[in-house]
């Protein structure tokens, strides 16, 4: 992992270039451009809040419908953020044969700078959740601190994922068919929708969520954007009332979710351990398979 | 850096194999079982190459396709990682290994260099230093701003070639990327080449253009089948790879004739050529300067009906064409089921390597019925020191003074 950073850091402008160019890329030739870095997060926020919030009228324990509304789309914006990245990087070698088959450059930076770009389409968002917050529910964030290194944990988390599937993509390409479900089935066991009792999940998918680690970072994005401190009282209330045992957060208000932060860095290493190694191992291949 | 720094790239025993899986289940099955099956067939795409470049040194590495040339390039790039051997880099190396890799069409002239400068390890504020240079290399005018998917592959080429030379780089790698372009670029490329070789830059060039590779190169390999035929100056090299190119031509041909030609079985066509001394009849493939030589070339025309024309064109082996000759411009036609036309000509040339094609014509020259490129080959020895193609036997008139 430190070599992974030193070439990181060699390859400094590559690097740049590479995540500069894809955030190009994506909104190049269309009529608004770079605006929909954030329209497009603005335009979701705004259909999810009119769907749960007016449509449906959904009811929470905690909150109005519009706190339901937000509290959602926080979970959604990691959640697009890590989905869209391990379904493209997954392919990340595959799709750039070209060049690994003409230059000697670390392949490494590959998954990096894609991660690098969902990690700013998904500090966009947060910031869209944050203004939102502000001006629907009136409180600001609290302990914005966490939220850099929440954001970097759940990079290195995604980073992971890509380093193992795109190296194992390379010789078996049907991985590229797998991803899209498999992260559909993902979807489902993360806590995006159910988050209070009002959802409360059946006993089986309560132990898959708790072993999932994208339930602890969303709670720990919540925990930074959405609940106020009674609203967080009033979760604990009902979890410790017998409610849902997966209503994350569960941390006292004022608290550092110190637990949630150590599961998921652990979660994170292990990952980036893994598939990095896997990746180094499999990569003198890649200029003869890719 | 290495204890031998005047060596710019050495290379021992490398060599690459590719393992071939008929199909992608293959590697699996060979995955589980540990070693136990094996489902690929190995194919070694370069075997046992060393060479050692020193600084400054251009070396061409020219071959058939499929020979292996870009699978070696790819191994002293460090693109691909060899099976065998190691290759030794000394110094910063650039490469252009396809033209327009790395090159993202929907960006502009200008973000691609950048981009692939970047890709090449070289850094942005090298890049902004030297832009003029490269910019005024390209000679791509406005179309530097414009994207890169509406250029042309000769522009390709042209923004290709001037990022390798930004990369200012102490080992240049070229794989048979100027093959496009035009003339004018091409000599431009090469002029450049050569002026960075003098100040030391290290050279190593794939090539199709035999004389190209002379005009760059001081040493050549000619490798075939992944392994190294032939090492040496590159114009022997080169000579003997033309020769056996050659030979393969004549070879067919000879094959041809003796089966009896597939097209030709009932139509006019050429069987074989030989080359005399003039009023002989044994075969000869080398020559003095200011021989006479009978070009006998063969033909048959099974169903006997019409007249017809033959004519030739000799080149020399740099493709400089040193003359051509008809039977129609002679007077002369030719009818009956077949035989020899013989045609006598003074070899006026300097020296060199030579080859000749054969045409049969239609009694109007308009048509070619049957055509032989590279049909023979001759040498031409000179013992004088003019240089040409035409052995001009001058006169030196005056002395000393004027007029």
């Amino acid at each position: 992992m430190i070599a992974l950073a030193r070439q990181c850091v060699r390859f400094r402008e590559l690097l740049v270039s590479l995540t500069r160019r894809e955030l190009n890329a994506r909104y190049r030739g269309s009529v608004l451009g770079k605006s929909w870095l954030v329209l497009q997060p603005l335009a979701f926020l705004g259909i999810y809040y009119v769907v749960f919030s007016q449509l449906f009228e959904t009811k929470t324990s905690v909150g109005s419908p519009s706190t339901f509304a937000l509290a959602m789309f926080c979970g959604l914006v990691p959640w697009i953020g890590h989905a869209e990245t391990v379904q493209r990087g997954s392919n990340c070698v595959l799709e750039h044969g070209g060049l690994i088959k003409k230059f000697a450059f670390p392949t490494e930076i590959l998954p990096v700078y894609m991660t690098l770009v969902s990690m700013i389409n998904s500090a966009v968002g947060f910031l869209m959740v944050a203004v939102a917050v502000g001006y629907f529910e009136g409180h600001g964030p609290r302990m914005l601190w966490m939220f850099p290194i929440a954001l970097v944990l759940q990079g290195l988390f995604t980073m992971g994922i890509v380093y193992l599937l795109s190296a194992i993509t390379v010789y078996v390409r049907d991985i590229t068919q797998m991803v899209p479900m498999l992260m559909v089935f993902w979807f489902f066991m993360s806590p995006i929708f159910m988050f209070a009792k009002s959802t409360a999940p059946p006993p089986l998918l309560q132990t898959i969520l708790k072993y999932n680690p994208m339930t602890y970072i969303i709670s720990i994005y919540r925990e930074i954007f959405i609940w106020t401190p009674e609203q967080l009282h009033a979760l604990r209330a009902e979890i410790e009332g017998g409610g849902s045992s997966i209503a994350l957060p569960v941390t006292e208000p004022g608290n550092v979710p110190w637990f949630e932060l150590g599961v998921f860095a652990g979660c994170a290493f292990t990952c980036l351990f893994i598939g990095l190694a896997v990746f180094r191992k499999l990569k003198p291949g890649f200029a003869d398979e890719a | 850096m290495k204890p031998d720094d005047r060596i710019a790239v050495r290379a021992e025993g490398l060599g690459k194999r590719y393992k071939i899986y008929s199909d992608s289940s293959g590697r699996l099955v060979e995955f589980f079982s540990f070693g136990q099956a094996k489902r690929h067939t190995e194919k070694w795409a370069v075997q046992d190459v060393s060479f050692e470049l020193p600084r400054g040194s251009a070396l061409g590495v020219v071959g058939a396709n499929g020979a292996g040339k870009s699978s070696l390039l790819k191994l002293v790039t460090g693109v691909a990682v060899p099976t065998t051997g190691r290759v030794e880099i000394n110094g910063r190396l650039s490469s252009l290994l396809e033209l327009g890799a790395g090159f993202h069409p929907e960006f502009s002239g200008r973000d691609n260099v950048f981009m692939n400068a970047a890709l090449m390890g070289v850094s942005k504020a090298e890049v902004r230093d030297r832009f003029d240079d490269i910019a005024a290399f390209a000679d791509l005018g406005d179309a530097m701003d414009q994207p890169v998917r509406i250029y042309s592959s000769g522009m390709s080429m042209r923004l290709g070639f001037a990022v390798a030379m930004v990369a200012d780089p102490d080992i240049l790698v070229l794989d048979e990327v100027l093959a496009v372009g035009d003339h004018a670029f091409q000599q431009k490329c090469i002029e450049r080449l050569n002026e960075i070789q003098q100040s030391g830059t290290t050279i190593l060039f794939v090539s199709h253009a035999i004389s190209q590779v002379r005009r760059i190169c001081d040493r050549c390999l000619w490798i075939h089948g992944g392994r190294v035929v032939m090492a040496g100056d590159s114009t022997s090299v080169t000579d003997e790879y033309s020769n056996y190119f050659h030979a393969r031509a004549v070879g067919r041909a000879a094959r041809l004739a003796a089966t009896g030609h597939a097209v030709s079985a009932t139509a006019a066509h050429l069987t074989n050529v030989k080359l005399c001394p003039a009023g002989k009849t044994e075969e000869v493939d080398s020559f003095r300067s200011g021989d006479h030589v009978d070009f006998h070339l063969g033909f048959r025309n099974p169903t006997g009906e019409g007249k017809f024309h033959l004519g030739l064109i000799v080149n020399r082996s740099d493709e400089v064409q040193v003359f051509t000759s008809r039977s129609l411009d002679a007077g002369m036609s030719y009818e009956g089921e077949g035989g020899y036309a013989v045609v006598r000509v003074p070899l006026r040339v300097s020296g060199g390597e030579f080859y000749v094609s054969g045409f049969l014509l239609d009694e109007s020259c308009d048509h070619i019925l049957d055509q032989r490129q590279a049909w023979a080959r001759f040498r031409v020895d000179h013992d004088g020191d003019d240089l040409g193609v035409f052995l001009a036997e001058t006169e030196w008139i005056t002395s000393q003074g004027a007029s």
